[in-house]
């Protein structure tokens, strides 16, 4: 990492929304944040804040409420901007498979970068998921930069 | 459509609502089933000091039956739960407490022919 | 009198953990109305966990991850109601156990989510460290975090081992005094105290009103506690349940964080209780008639009712959870109150999303 690099560098903050999950993925997540798995060591903060986002962690298959509002939230977000789809029913919408209020899966209302399976996703695969996010995100991070150049 | 229920039954939902409420009862649920003729059975459950107590009223599905949110506040959800679910009618209620008008399918709760009764 | 404000607070907000609005009417400062719109989580389990009922056992932990095996133990009494079968008293107590330690679980997620909305982050990752201590114990009873699938109609699925019995009583032992901690920094600090006291206040007659259960109802002097009834092992642990008279905030938080001693009390309690014996029982033939599971969820009462025509396909489920009760009183305890406290009032009922749509 050069100079420059360094001194452009920041740390990733994360958005958390719901789109319709049984809670399990969610609570999973807010174990990452917590002291036993803390992803904050990887400068992963929860801001709560589309507009301060960088990555986008999404939980549940997407109901047809929650279609438009995360629409709304991916839009927000500012680019680079990675989308990370936790559990089975965000990448795939398996357990709900069939349901009639539900889009199967994120990635078919947004674009998915990262999958991570698991019913519920447990914390060690989610870290896993979340550094193979940052390092994509750091790639782009980095291909924006070097464009501006 | 079957004939085996009294028609003008659910005319008594609020009196019976009214003596549980008096009686101090809780009010669980309120259940609806499709019985797949048209007509849908409504279970009404309470607690009564620990005790479960039901009484069931059959009404045609299209029939607008009277509401006991004004009794019991909780009510109001219980029965917006069933117009949604079941597309059936409670006075003074509408729809839109889980599906979203237009896009959601409607009442889907209810028994389609194809699946059999 | 000045111009009021409407303000949307969610579905996505820092304070919620699930998608869930509150529609404010703001004059200045206070809250002049509020309304609650749901459903941004209903996937349609009534109808999916309908389809299979061999599959339902679980699906229905899928309902809801906070307290996914209370949900599959009032399926499982719901369809032994119907098939009139007598579950090993084993089974019981270990069921028992799971349902205590994932109550464990919920409250302290409670516990920490108004710490949380409170501002008080410290609180909410102590809170969270002493969760995983339960969270990896339920870990290594049932093999799962979050959906245990220990219960399966009849019984359970997993037998405890006498280590297993060692573990938890160790944990227990662990746990205690980190929950007396904590009791007394959610009893005592004065910035907690302030910011929850005298704040959303739920009056009895409102509560009632409400039809609403569990922690909410008995913060607000109403003695519901469907434990008492003696499902699962109930009727040979002492269950004593945690009543208070404010109805405020604090009293919601105070009743979750002494529901959480008196759980540790009964797991202990539940342990020498473990004799030697089968753990299921075997079932024949589709379920065919109408059952109902009712057991106290970290929420409150949780309600199945299923009735079955002798067919793989259920003819009706209803679930009725008690978030789907507790939520909406929020309608009337925030208006009159400050638009910093809405968050507080809002989590202080516990609102489980996923439980109050399906």
């Amino acid at each position: 990492m050069g100079l420059m690099d360094r001194i452009g560098a920041r740390s990733p903050w994360i958005l958390h929304f719901d789109t319709g999950s049984c809670n399990g993925c969610d609570l999973e997540v807010w174990a990452l944040l917590t002291p036993r798995y803390d992803v904050e060591r990887f400068g992963g903060v929860n801001r709560a804040n589309p507009k301060q986002a960088d990555i986008l962690l999404i939980t549940g298959p997407v109901t047809k409420k929650c279609e438009d509002r995360l629409r709304n939230l991916y839009e927000q977000v500012p680019e680079p901007k990675l989308v990370m789809a936790c559990g089975n029913c965000a990448s795939t919408g398996a357990p709900f498979h069939n349901c009639y209020n539900v889009c199967q899966g994120v990635d078919k209302v947004i674009p998915v970068d990262v999958y991570v399976p698991g019913c519920a996703a447990r914390p060690e695969a989610l870290i896993d998921g979340f550094v193979k996010a940052l390092s994509l995100w750091e790639e782009r991070s980095k291909a924006a930069r070097e464009a501006r150049e | 459509m079957s004939d085996d229920f009294d028609r003008d039954a659910h005319r008594g939902i609020r009196d019976m609502a009214r003596g549980m409420k008096e009686s101090g009862a809780r009010l669980i649920t309120v259940i609806g089933r499709d019985r797949g003729d048209d007509t849908i059975e409504l279970v009404y459950m309470f607690d009564q000091g620990g005790r479960l107590v039901d009484h069931r009223f059959v009404v045609e599905a299209e029939q607008e039956v009277d509401s006991i949110s004004d009794l019991y506040s909780g009510a109001t959800n219980m029965e917006r739960e069933n117009i949604d679910l079941l597309g059936m009618r409670f006075k003074g209620l509408g729809p839109g407490l889980l599906l979203v008008p237009g896009r959601s399918v409607e009442a889907p709760l209810r028994k389609r022919p194809e699946e059999g009764a | 009198m000045s111009r009021s404000t409407l303000i949307p607070f969610g579905p996505q907000h820092p304070a919620f953990l699930e998608p869930l609005n509150v529609s404010l009417e703001l004059d200045e400062e206070r809250v002049a109305s509020a309304t609650l719109n749901i459903g941004y989580n209903h996937r349609g389990m009534e109808y999916a966990l309908a389809l299979d009922y061999k599959k339902t056992q679980y699906l229905a932990e899928r309902v809801c991850g906070i307290c996914s095996n209370h949900h599959s133990a009032a399926y499982c009494q719901a369809v032994e109601a119907i098939y009139g079968l007598e579950v090993p008293e084993r089974a019981r107590i270990i069921r028992t156990i799971t349902m205590e330690c994932q109550r464990l679980t919920s409250h302290l997620l409670a516990l920490g989510h108004i710490a949380e909305a409170v501002g008080y982050e410290n609180l909410f990752m102590q809170c969270f460290r002493e969760r995983e201590l339960v969270m990896r114990l339920v870990n290594e009873i049932s093999g799962n975090r979050v959906h245990y699938s220990t219960n399966i109609v009849g019984g359970v699925k997993r037998d405890l081992d006498a280590a297993m019995e060692r573990r938890i009583a160790d944990v227990m032992k662990e746990l205690r005094p980190r929950l007396e901690e904590l009791r007394g920094i959610f009893a005592r600090d004065s910035t907690l105290v302030k910011r929850t006291r005298g704040i959303g206040v739920l009056t009895r007659e409102q509560a009632r009103d409400w039809c609403t259960v569990g922690p909410v109802a008995r913060a607000s002097g109403l003695p519901q506690d469907v434990r008492e009834d003696g499902f699962a092992a109930y009727d040979v642990v002492r269950v004593r349940p945690v009543v208070r008279e404010e109805g405020d905030c604090y009293a919601r938080t105070m009743v979750r964080m002494d529901e959480c001693l008196r759980s540790v009390d009964m797991i202990e309690e539940c342990l020498p209780l473990l004799r030697e014996g089968p753990v299921a029982v075997a079932v024949k033939g589709h379920p065919d008639g109408e059952g109902l599971g009712r057991v106290e969820a970290p929420r409150g009462e949780l309600l199945y009712y299923i009735k079955g025509t002798g067919k793989l396909q259920l003819d009706r489920i209803k679930i009725r959870t008690p978030a789907f009760v507790n939520v909406p009183p929020v309608q009337i305890m925030l208006p009159g109150s400050r638009l910093a406290d809405v968050a507080v009032i809002t989590v202080s009922v516990d609102p489980c999303i996923c439980c109050t749509d399906r």
